[in-house]
């Protein structure tokens, strides 16, 4: 009886709540990714070059459509996690803002970033962010 | 804050996760809540009161 009530498994209502959100953003990454190889591979394969700008836009759809879900996310989530997803959120984006000065400090230096080096940038502020996040839930289980 | 959030949901036979569901909130925060690590709001603070039939003032008391 005790390690029921002890129990930390979220109720069915939140597990469902997470599970659609966490489809939904994995699918919105996937597309996103996805369509960013696709500059790549028209000039690759000999695309026109106008096709090709064109094509480089075509993440922002995806994108556009991950923004509105972390929105609808956010909005719906309790008071608690809104806080912790602002910290968490401001953290990423200060992680995020330091590789691209780095970065971009690197370049005009000289330095050769390698290919899809500027994908650090993405990289550095969600890792950021997911452990931020992970960091202050697990204090709270203390 | 110090509250008894714990020991009203335990008396009820429920979990964090199914207080949590009556609620509307997390589990996480449920668990902040009763930790002490978070204090909600007005607005959360008295639907819990009014969740287990009690004034405000019997579920959350001033103090670390």
């Amino acid at each position: 009886m005790t390690s029921e009530l002890d129990s930390k498994r979220p109720g069915p209502a939140e597990r469902a709540r997470n599970r659609r959100f966490y489809v939904q953003v994995w699918l919105a990454v996937g597309a996103t990714i996805v369509l960013a190889t696709a500059p790549g591979l028209l000039r690759r394969f000999g695309g026109p070059e106008a096709l090709q700008i064109a094509a480089a836009f075509l993440p922002l759809l995806p994108m556009a459509w991950a923004a509105l879900i972390l929105i609808r996310f956010v909005r719906r989530s309790d008071e608690w996690e809104q806080r912790v997803y602002l910290a968490a959120g401001s953290v990423g984006l200060l992680a995020a803002l330091a590789v691209a000065i780095v970065l971009n400090t690197l370049f005009l230096v000289g330095v050769s970033l390698p290919l899809g080096g500027w994908w650090a940038v993405i990289l550095a502020g969600s890792l950021t962010m997911f452990v931020a996040i992970w960091v202050q839930s697990s204090r709270s289980e203390r | 804050m110090r509250n008894d959030l714990r020991l009203l949901r335990e008396a009820r036979g429920w979990s964090q996760g199914a207080l949590a569901e009556h609620l509307g909130v997390s589990r996480q925060s449920v668990n902040a809540i009763e930790t002490g690590r978070y204090d909600p709001s007005l607005p959360l603070a008295f639907a819990i009161a009014a969740l287990f039939d009690r004034p405000i003032e019997a579920v959350f008391f001033p103090g670390e």
